[in-house]
Parts: structure tokens; sequence; C-alpha cells
């Protein structure tokens, strides 16, 4: 899954905390980066690195929101249900949303273009209604058209429109392994 | 020392103290769910809620989580009085938002401590009427059942598994509302002290499955304080039983041994006397009889034989039944001993001869550091958590193992570098170089040189599986430590619940005796309380099989020498009976049967038939003759009183020490075991269904298969064993081929093998085989 | 008044490190390295610098609770972790300017003699963590960090923490078990994270905003900080305003304006045709605010007098369009969704409370159910173990409070008789784990 640059950059980032289980999130975000989600080999990798067994493991992956121990759709869209957008119309945004992917919330759409899910407050509120892509490109300004114009663009790219790897420390991995 | 008050009654406080402990040790009635005494507080349930009254003028009262609220001098909590009641109330009617309405058929209920606070905080009446939320049940294997609906998120299951017991195959998952406590996989717990989330959860989430399959309601089963008889620690235990067979097995609380908890063989073994082929009945020549007409029978063969008798018991049964049974032997002029196999005896003797201030449980949780030495987890497994203690404080804790031990994997994860894998041939050697008065690095490791003046450092080794010499050089590094001006607490894991005892006893009644005897054709009419000798005797007795012409068997499982007996009587079980037993530290304990179980007899019974002594007598002059033995007055055995092992056994240690061979072309037998295979624990058939090994394999290291060039395509066949003395043995493992198993965590040069391949192959734990004896065959087909 | 965490936000891209010092960037240390520490924590503590993540206290006499003999390392914790629904300043200094933070950072860490500082950042924010990742490694180039700075014998370094979401992880003892690899359950307190915090070191916890403003005052001054303020506040502070108005965004104007100033000066006034029917000042976990207030001025001593507090400053407008009941469930479901699940008031008591919501507006609320409600505010609000369902209970006891005779219309009517009320959200709030 890695390379062995990517695993010595891991290693070192675990090392440089007094406790090990300190860098189970970066490296279970690394897992995630490559795979889409942590799958059963990452979980491996992740205990090598950390010493933490799959069930501590999956302890932090169930606790926390944006780590997912599911496959996903090639990308994933966060719209956001806190109440400044919830005034301004998000359950229509993601009724609409529903009704596009044909699959419910937290489902990949049927083309396995997305999958669709219901945020947290996205510090996006004078953007409301609002959603976030791959935790990286912002989608603002959201209404029932747009939503749908912007969910179609998804299923007609072919490829992911991940880009978390670029130009950056945090996380460092080389970009998304084809997990088709 | 201080005082507060509850609701005006004066409670008393140590230092360091939280107010709810101290309400608690006082007697008061205080409601709380997550706060355990070992496990400590978590403030998370908000039970234990109390209002604390204003001290100064004009300020108001203020609630306060009582299990996080030190203890202070003159502080004034209403408990019943003040609004904390109608809190608590508000807590429990929001558990009630979740938690099923199935008390009915909950084996928990009417000893629940979440139906006991409900009823405390007097909530009655539920206003949530919308949907619950639930959650799958996992399958949790065959010893724990999971309901997770029932589950009120005390936390304390988790905080018991993975932060007392140090387990990583259970935790929680998810959060909010939806919280709920698993594994990532179905199945059976790898922790040998799983058994214990039952009684830490405070309602009927976890629940002994074992105990379901016969489930009686709680306080209808008939209790009483025993002591476990799964191994040398002797924990205190509250068997249950009702109808003639055992149900369920607790911890008995708060006393000097263990405090809370038990083992899973504690708990789960000792319903082997609940196993299906359990000799229940007496039975001649195959024929069921009734007991007394057995007794007569055996009375006749034994005034005929009298002379060529010999009694032989095992360390798994108690001092009265010794006792007892030495009486008979001595009755009708035969050898009686508390030992099947020589070399355990001697191992034992040596091993308590060379004991030094022996640690209890609590001092091995509190040391400063530890050196453990053999697989401590299967073979005294709560030695195991209380290191676990240790290793959790951030003490350091070297040990030394030949096969698998859950114990290393702990400390490997954190620290490899304090683990030293080797065979027991070695272990002398290795030890001595632990000497932490060697200055060099490269003459030994230098333990615990960075501990300060003063500190106690503890060493525990597991008789059976070291030769006397690593003994002695365990008992030289205590020295070695002690010079350093260190504190050494050296004890030894024993094989038998009563190892301690029969030792003891084995002074007069020498195994080595009996068994020469036997070989010598002076005896060929054998009596066999509790012990095995024709199964996992087999090395040492079964040359001498011939020579029996009557065998008697006394025992309450279905043991290979069980079923070649002429005679059978059933045996009561510890849980079962009255009797003394003497742990590893010398500790004396008297134990009295928990429940009724009709139609099995106690060496005392059969004593009383035999050789007409009555029960009083008996009692009377074993109280005697222990006062004698021991040296000690005003003998109870409550468990507060301890022998002095140095002098008990002194003199002990210097017996039949065999040179090492320390050969290099040499591998050696190493026993494979796991925390459910003792004696008597490997019949519960629950317990022994989720045994990790593999009979008839041998396990070995990558580097030993390398060196042996053995691979997946290969047998091995282990030969003649060398150390059955005159008459080679006739085994059938002598002449079978064994496939193997590669294992990281089996010592190079070693041949890891279960009791049952041990049996089979007619091997001593710890023989050493000569590589040329060894032959490789080729997997056929 | 000068914008001071603003001041930068008018460039296009954010500043790299030689267009911040071109700015004027890092010169502030130039008065603070070297300095005694104890006259810079004197003067902090005198300016009345109050800790911008919504609680408002003294961060000089917060940070004077650091035993002058503690044992190092010493950790300073920047709480990035900014998931307030309606707050979104800390955002904009991430994305927009964060050599700010790092220079904020520098300044706090050396008069905290911290060893080590960990920015930890919401996963949200994902992008602006790459950014100020690679801001720290410039100023890591020019030997603002790292080892002996600027000859003090001081040595810092800068571990930007990406966080994997949750709201409770803002938590300053859940932020701790965060960064420590553990599931983010709050800590019991004794002991304050200042005393033993990351691994059970000294660690001092503050919002970002109150550690970009601390180089400011050291700079400038206390008399030119406290001359940012307004009715009787100093400094200033980042407002921002969202919901139902002309132009939501985030405002840099001194402590103490008015709310009305906010919300129809800057922001812009409500929507053509809307009517303000209330709104809450600091986010989600604060307490309603009604038109009469609008004149209160937003400092920490303002919304008090009217039994709400500022919070982050994060004005959420409520209008007319929705039903003030819908938008209280809504932040229920916020928060039962959020509730880490540690403490039985907060785990199981809000979903309680939601409920106890939803039946007015299902119309199957009785008189009795008012009781109900405020009693399971009575008992979650003073018993749990962190601040987090106080702080979700506080818009719900306002709101029953000042929108009493809603409660009962919902009663009388069965039910929610507002124009936009359509059927609860209740499917997609169990339905969240992926």
């Amino acid at each position: 899954m890695f390379t062995p640059d990517e695993l010595t950059h891991l290693k070192q980032h675990v090392n440089h905390y007094p406790e090990p289980r300190a860098g189970a999130i970066y490296c279970l975000y690394a897992v995630q980066d490559k795979v889409g989600h942590i799958n059963d080999k990452g979980i491996e990798i992740v205990t090598e690195l950390t010493g933490l067994s799959k069930t501590q493991q999956e302890e932090l992956i169930s606790f926390y929101t944006l780590l997912r121990r599911r496959p996903i759709g090639r990308n994933v869209l966060r719209i956001c249900d806190s109440i400044s957008c919830h005034v301004m119309g998000s359950k229509a945004i993601l009724d609409a949303a529903i009704k596009q992917t044909g699959v419910p919330i937290g489902e990949i759409s049927k083309d396995g273009s997305v999958t669709v899910l219901p945020s947290i407050c996205l510090g996006l509120c004078n953007k409301a209604p609002a959603a976030l892509l791959n935790e990286m490109d912002e989608v603002e300004n959201l209404n029932v058209h747009s939503i749908n114009e912007y969910l179609n663009k998804l299923s007609e790219k072919p490829h992911d429109l991940n880009n978390k790897g670029s130009g950056s420390n945090i996380i460092a991995t080389s970009g998304r392994e084809n997990n088709s | 020392m201080g005082k507060f008050y509850i609701d005006d009654q004066e409670v008393n406080f140590e230092p360091g103290q939280n107010v709810l402990q101290a309400a608690l040790k006082a007697g008061i009635n205080a409601p709380y769910f997550c706060y355990h005494e070992a496990l400590g507080s978590a403030g998370a349930c908000r039970m234990c809620t109390m209002e604390l009254e204003p001290t100064k003028e004009g300020e108001n009262s203020r609630l306060v989580v009582t299990c996080l609220q030190a203890a202070q001098d003159g502080q004034r909590y209403r408990l019943n009085k003040g609004i904390g009641d109608h809190v608590r109330q508000g807590v429990v009617e929001y558990y009630m938002t979740r938690h099923p309405h199935d008390c009915p058929v909950c084996d928990e209920a009417g000893d629940c401590q979440l139906q006991d606070m409900t009823i405390l905080s007097h909530h009655t009446y539920r206003r949530f009427k919308g949907a619950k939320r639930t959650y799958m049940d996992q399958p949790m294997g065959p010893l724990i059942y999971n309901t997770a609906n029932r589950c009120i998120t005390c936390y304390r299951c988790t905080r018991f598994y993975q932060d007392y017991a140090l387990g990583d195959d259970f935790g929680v998952y998810a959060s909010g509302n939806r919280t709920t406590f698993r594994r990532s996989e179905e199945g059976h717990f790898d922790s040998p002290f799983s058994g214990n989330l039952i009684d830490v959860c405070p309602t009927g989430t976890f629940t002994d499955k074992v105990f379901r399959r016969k489930f009686s309601r709680t306080w209808q089963l008939e209790k009483n304080e025993s002591i476990c008889g799964h191994c040398s620690v002797g924990c205190h235990t509250e068997p249950g039983g009702r109808d003639n067979s055992l149900r369920r097995v607790h911890p008995f609380p708060n006393t000097k041994v263990n405090a809370h908890f038990i083992c899973d063989r504690g708990r789960f073994g000792e319903h082997f006397s609940e196993a299906n082929d359990r000799p229940l009945s007496a039975q001649i020549n195959g024929v069921v009889v009734d007991n007394q007409k057995a007794l007569d029978h055996i009375k006749d063969i034994l005034t005929k034989s009298a002379g060529r008798i010999g009694i032989l018991s095992s360390p798994d049964e108690d001092v009265s039944c010794h006792y007892a049974l030495a009486n008979i032997a001595e009755h009708f002029n035969g050898l009686f001993s508390p030992f099947v196999m020589p070399q355990t005896e001697d191992r034992t003797a040596a091993a308590l001869a060379l004991s030094r201030n022996t640690p209890s449980l609590t001092d091995i949780e509190t040391a400063d550091g530890a050196i453990i030495v053999g697989a401590l987890t299967e073979t005294a497994p709560m030695m195991d958590l209380a290191v676990r203690q240790l290793i959790k404080a951030g003490k350091t804790v070297h040990m030394l193992h030949a096969s698998p031990t859950l114990l290393a994997d702990i400390v490997r994860k954190q620290h490899p570098d304090q683990i030293h894998q080797a065979a027991p041939k070695n272990w002398a050697q290795i030890i001595s170089s632990f000497d932490a008065s060697h200055e060099a690095e490269e003459m030994g490791p230098n333990l615990f040189a960075n501990l300060d003046t003063g500190k106690r450092i503890i060493i525990l080794g597991v008789a059976v599986e070291m030769d006397i010499a690593s003994m002695h050089a365990l008992h030289d590094l205590c020295q070695a430590f002690e010079n350093k001006q260190l504190t050494v607490q050296l004890g030894f894991a024993l094989n038998g619940a009563n190892a301690t005892g029969s030792a003891m006893i084995s002074a007069q009644y020498p195994s080595k005796q009996l068994l020469d005897a036997v070989r010598k054709k002076e005896i060929d009419t054998l009596m066999v309380c509790g012990a095995d000798p024709f199964g996992f005797g087999a090395a040492d007795w079964l040359p001498a099989r011939e020579h029996i012409k009557q065998l008697i068997v006394f025992d309450n499982v279905n043991s290979p020498t069980l079923q070649i007996a002429d005679v059978i009587l059933p045996h009561a079980t510890w849980s079962e009976r009255r009797g003394i037993s003497i742990n590893y530290e010398g500790r004396i304990q008297g134990f009295n049967h928990a429940y009724q179980r009709a139609g099995t007899l106690t060496a005392v019974n059969l004593a009383t038939a035999l050789i007409g002594i009555s029960a009083n007598n008996f009692y009377e002059q074993q109280h005697n003759n222990i006062e004698t033995l021991t040296g000690l007055n005003e003998l109870h055995y409550n468990g507060c009183q301890c022998l002095n092992l140095h002098t008990q056994f002194e003199g002990r240690a210097e017996a039949n020490q065999v040179s090492i061979d320390t050969n290099k072309d040499s591998v050696q037998v190493v026993r494979l075991t796991w925390h459910g295979g003792s004696n008597k624990a490997s019949y519960a058939t629950a317990l022994a269904s989720i045994k990790p090994w593999k009979d008839n394999i041998i396990y070995l290291h990558p580097d030993t298969a390398k060196r042996l060039q053995l691979n997946a395509e290969t047998k091995l066949k282990l030969g003649n064993p060398t150390n059955a003395n005159d008459n080679p043995i006739n085994r059938s493992g002598m002449d079978q081929a064994f496939p193997i198993i590669l294992n990281d965590n089996v010592a190079v040069d070693c041949l890891a093998l279960t009791r049952t391949t041990l049996h089979h192959v007619g091997h001593l734990v710890n023989a050493i085989i000569p590589i040329d004896k060894l032959s490789i065959i080729a997997k056929e087909g | 008044m000068d914008k001071i965490l603003s001041r930068n936000f008018h460039h296009p891209h954010p500043l790299n490190i030689d267009e911040y010092q071109q700015a004027g960037g890092y010169r502030s240390l130039d008065s603070i390295i070297g300095q005694p520490r104890k006259e810079l924590l004197a003067t902090l503590k005198n300016s009345g610098l109050r800790g911008c993540g919504g609680a408002g206290f003294s961060t000089g006499l917060k940070w004077s609770f650091k035993a002058p003999d503690a044992p190092h390392p010493v950790y300073l914790v920047v709480n990035l972790d900014e998931a307030e629904p309606g707050s979104f300043k800390d955002r904009q200094v991430l994305y927009r300017d964060p050599h700010t933070i790092i220079e904020g950072v520098i300044a706090s860490s050396y008069i905290l003699e911290a060893d080590k500082a960990f920015i930890f950042i919401r996963g949200e924010y994902r992008k602006g963590a790459q950014g100020l990742e690679a801001a720290v490694n410039e100023a890591k180039a020019a030997g603002l960090l790292g080892y002996n700075i600027r000859n003090s014998g001081w040595n810092l370094e800068i571990d930007v923490h990406l966080s994997a979401g949750r709201y409770i992880c803002g938590e300053e003892t859940a932020l701790l078990n965060a960064i420590e690899g553990y599931r983010a359950n709050p800590r019991a307190k004794p002991p304050f994270p200042i005393a033993k915090g990351l691994w059970g070191s000294p660690t001092i916890v503050n919002n970002v905003e109150t550690i970009c403003h601390v180089p400011f005052i050291l700079h400038k001054g206390i008399e030119w900080f406290q001359n940012q303020g307004t009715n009787g506040a100093y400094g200033s502070h980042i407002f921002q305003v969202s919901g139902p108005v002309k132009n939501p965004g985030f405002f840099e104007l001194p402590l103490g304006t008015t709310a009305r100033e906010i919300i129809y000066e800057h922001a812009g006034g409500l929507l053509e045709g809307r009517e303000l029917i209330g709104f809450l000042p600091g986010g989600a976990s604060t307490q309603f605010m009604l038109p009469k207030d609008l004149d209160i001025p937003m400092h920490w001593d303002g919304p008090p007098t009217v039994g709400a507090r500022l919070g982050t400053g994060g004005i959420i407008v409520m209008d007319d369009s929705l039903c003030p009941i819908d938008f209280m469930i809504n932040l229920m479901q916020f928060f039962t969704r959020e509730s880490c699940g540690f403490c039985t008031p907060c785990r199981d008591g809000l979903p309680f409370v939601k409920y106890q919501l939803e039946k007015f507006e299902t119309g199957e609320a009785d008189m009795t159910d008012i009781d109900t409600l405020r009693e399971l505010c009575d008992i979650i609000y003073p018993n749990t173990f962190c601040a987090f369902a106080p702080g979700a209970l506080m818009p719900i006891k306002s709101g029953m409070d000042k929108f009493e005779t809603l409660f009962h219309q919902h009663i009388d009517n069965h039910g929610c008789t507002h124009p936009s009320h359509t059927p609860s959200t209740d499917a997609i709030n169990n339905k969240v784990d992926c």
C-alpha cells in the first residue's frame, strides 16, 4: 500500500510523539487517503506502526467522523445540516441529494461517483447552505438546482476529484490508489 | 483520617479517598454505577451525585459527583434529603430510554445493580415513549453472552478489559447514544480474565454463558466461600450450586489473596465437575454399584493386598485428602505419595525452599519492577494479572520464556528489548547474566540499574518449567540485587493448587519411593486419587503399568487412568467438600463445601469406611499434625497465616540437581499450555473448546525449523524418550511423526508440545533430545 | 480601530513569509523574545485580554497558573477545532493569513516557555491545515522556529495536528485525548491541563484568536489594545453573522459593538420581507437574544445582562421563515449527534430533550410536557461531565423562557402550524456513521 519512503515518513511521524498511539490518527488518515476508506490491510499496517490492535483502531475510527471503515464512492460530499445552513434550507439540499443519487444518505450512489453525508457545521455559514467535497473543496450557496448540477458533474467525471496529497506534508502520501 | 457527614451520618475517611469510596466503606447505601473499587472513578454515570451543603453563609449548595470529589474534613453532603435524589431519578430515567424492559427473562434479574439502583433512586414512571435505540448483540464465544441493548454505558467493561487487564481485543465503539461495547470480530475473548466482565458489568449486558445453560435464580443458589482449586494462587471463590450441580463461580470479594477478580480458568474451569463423562457413581469392573458396595469391595482388596499397596494422590488435591489417604496407606502398611512425578515434586520443593519473602498478589501489583521466568499466564493467571498492574504503571518488567505466553505478548508490544526468549536449558546461565553487580554491558543487561535504593523488585518463576539450577540462579540474583540495596521478593508459580501442602507432606511420603516400589514390583495394588499416572504422568509411570494388578481410581474427572481402572469411586470436587489448601505463599486456607452433590465421596469418607476413623477424630488429628509440621501455634484456616517456607523446605533445593546438558546439538521439549489447560480445568467443556493449540503438532521457531531442515512438507519424529529409566516405554507417539507449525514465540531450539502430545510421545517436560535422535519424514501424498 | 487579525485579508492569496514580513509581520517578536517573561505576562494580564474561544476567561490570569518551576516539556495547544455552528472566525485566519497564527504561537510559547506547540485543526479545515503547515516550514527555514531561537536559549517546535472530526474535540481536555490518540472523551478536572495535560506534562490550551492577539498586545502596548474596544471592552473581535441576512460574513470590529450595528450595518440587515425573531449571539450553545436586545454591546459582559453570553461572537439570525421550535430541534439534533457518549445525562438525556421538543412539533405534547422539558434541562444542566450538555441546553432553556407562548400554541394547535413545517429529520440523524 505504501512506498518505502511513505512508510519511513509514517514511522518517523509516529516516533516523534512520546507515545506511538498519538500517531494513529495520522496513519489512519494516510491509509484512508490511499484507499478511500480504512481497509483490513491498512489496519494491519497501522498495528505495525503504532501497536494498536484492530479493535483499538476501530474504537478511534468509529468515534471520529472523518475516518471510515466502509468503502465510499469516488467522492464524499458532506452537506452541512447545522443551524446556519438549516435556516437557509439545507434540508431541501439533502433531500435533493438523496433523490439525485437514488440511494439513502451514507450509501454509495448507484454510479459509484459519490457518497453523500450530512455534516456538522463546516465553518461556511456565511455561504449557507454549504457542503464540502472530499474534506477539501468548498461547495457554497447551494440550492436545489445547483446541488443537482454539482452531483451531475461528479457523476460525469471519470476520476475522483481527490487532491489531498498535493503540495503539503499534512498526511503526505502520494495520492489515492485506484481501488476499482 | 478525617470525617465528613452524609445526611448527618458521620463517615470516617483516609487521606486520598473520595467521598463515594469512604461512604461505601462506611456501609452507606450510596448509589453508583461506574465507580469500582479496583477500577477507580470515571465520573461517567452521574449516579453518585450528592448535594454538598454550603460552608459559608450566602453560598449555595451544589451538586457534586462524589466519586471524583476528594473527601475533606467537616464537609456535609445530602444523599436522600437534598435534590441529589431528584437528579438520580433523572439519570435512571435517561437510562431507561434505551434499556429494554426484559427483566423477566434477564439472567441478571434479582442480582442486578441497575435494578437495585433504580429502586434506590426511587425512579418509577417512565415518560419517554419514543423508539428505543437498539444494538446488535455480538456472539462472544462459549463463555460470555452479550445482550448489547442492556448496556448503560458505564465503561466499566473496557476500563477493566483494556485499562486494567491490558487486553486489546474488546473496546468501545461509536459515540453519543450509539456507543456500544464489542470486539472487532465475533468470537471468544483473548484475555484470560474476560469472565470478570460478567461481574464488573452492572447490568445483564455480559452474562455467564455457561451459567445460562443451567440457569438458576441467583438467590436460589447454594453458595459458600471456597478456594479455587485450579492453580497455586488459591483465589477465594464463591461457587453457587443447586440440585446437585455447579451453576456458576464468582470471586469472593475482598480477601487477602484476590481482592476483586478471578481468572477464566477459576471461573469456567471449575465446571469440569459438570462434564458429561464425570464419574458420579461407583463401578466395579465396569459395573455400576452403590458406593457402600464399592467401599466394601475396596476394603476387601486392601486387606488382602496389605503390604503391597500404594496410594497416589496429586498436588491438585487438598491437605485433608492427602492425610486421609496417607492414613489409609499406613493402615494397610502401604506407601503414599501426594506427587505423581518425582521431577515435579523436586521442582516444587526446591522452588519453595528457594522462595524469598514470597510476594502476595498485592505485593506484585505494587512493586517497582519484575522479572518473570516462564509461562506465568498459563500457570498462574492471577499472578499475571498482578504483573499487568506493574506494566500499566510503567514499571519495568523483564521476561524470560521458552513457550508462547500472553504476558510476553504484552511486554513485547511496548518493550521488545525486555523479552528474553531462550530454551530452558540455558536459563540458569542467562539468569546469572542478569546479575546486577555486573558493570560491563557485555556481561549482561544489568537489569534495574536505574532503580533507586530501597525500591522493590519481584521475581516470579514457573517451577514446573525450571530446572533446579535456574531456580538457584534466581535465588542468587536476589542476593545480587539486595547488595544493590534493592528489596527483592522471589516466588514461584507451582503446579497444582495445593502444591505447597503436597510438598510439605511429601517430605514424609516421597513420590520416588512409591514409584520405585512399583517398578520393583513391591506394589501391585494402586489406589489413585485425583492423579493421572497413566495419562499425563506416562513418562514415569507407563513402564510400571504392567506391575499393577489392581487399580482403584477415586476421582472426579474421566481421566485416561480412570478409564483403565478396575474399581472407580466418585470423588467430590473442592466446591463440594471441606478441605485445607496451602498456596504458593504458604498461606493456609480452609474451605467448606459450597453446595451438596449427592453420591460423591471425600477421602475422609473413605478413611471412615476403610479404616474406621471418625470424621471428628480425623480433623482433630489433622489439626495436630499440621501444627507439628508447620510449627504454627493457634492454627487458623482463614488465610491469615503463612507457613515459613524457608524453614519448612530447608534442604530440599539441593536434592536431585541434575547437571544441565547445554549440548548445542540438541533440542529441548517445552510444554505448550494455555490458561484453560490445567489438570482439571481441561475437562470443562466450554472452556476447553477455546483451547488455542492443536494436539499432535510440534510448534517451533522458524530458526529451529531451518536448522532441522523442516518445512510444511515434512514431519518430525521424536524417537525414544531418553529419560525413561530402565525400560524404554512403548508409546504410541514414539514412532509417530508430527507435522510442524512455525511460531515466533517459541524459543529457538525448543519443541513446544501440548500436554496431550507430551503424553503421546512419553517425554518429560524440558526433556533434551539430541538432534541425531530426531528423524524427519516426508509428508505422504 | 486597527484591523489586527484580518489586516492581511485583503490580499488575494495568503501572504508567504517574505510578503508577510514586508507587511510588518514577525516584527513583534523583536519586542518579545529575550524580554523577561514575567514582565510580558504582567502586561498580558493587565491588558484585559480574555479567551476568545467562548468562555472569556482572562488569558494572562490563566497563564499565570502555570507553576514557574513547572517541569519540561511544556506544551502550548492552540485550539483551532472550530466547529461551533455559526462560528467561522478561526477559519478565516487559518485560510487567509497563517503566518499571523505562527507569530502568535511563537510569542505565546515564549512567554509560557513552551517547548512544543500543537495547533489542533479540525479535519474539515484540511486545506487550511496544509497552508499552515507550509507556512510553518517557511518559518522554520527563516529561523523563527527550532533550536535557540534568536539566541534566546529557547527552542520551539510547531506541530500542525489534523483532527479527524467531531465537535467535542474542541473541549480542551477532550482535545488532549484526541492528540494523544485516544477517543476524544473529556478528562476529569482536576488535574487541570496546566498542571497535567499532554502526556502528563503542563499544557496550556487556548483558542487561536486569543493567541493571535498576544504579540500585538505586547508589541503595541496595553493602551493601544484597550483603545481597540468600545463600550467598555478591550480589543477587537471577529464577529460573524450567518442566517437570512443580506451580507452574511465576518467583520473585525471593536469588541463591544452593538448587535444592531453588526447585523444591520455590517451584515446588511435581514433579507427583504423578513422579520427578526431573535438571534443566538455566539454560536449554537448560547442563549437566545431578542430584537429588543439589539442595542446591547457585544462584549463579555453585554449579553449576560439579558441572560445570554458572547460565546464565539458568531451571530446566528433567526427570522420568521422558520418556527423557533424547529430551530431548537435542529440544535438538539446537532448536540445529540455530537455527544461523545461518556456521561449519562448528555448521552441519554439530550436525545430525551430532543424527543420532548419534537412532541411539540408533531402535536403529541400536552401541558405536562412543558414541565418535563424544563425538568430535563434542570437535571442535565448542572450534572454533566463537561460543558457540552450545559451549552447544548442554553438555547433550549432560554428558548423556553423567551418563546413560552409558542410552546402553548403548539399544544393548542396540536403541532406546528408554521408554513415551513416539515417532518423531522430523524431519518438522517440515525444514519451518520460511514
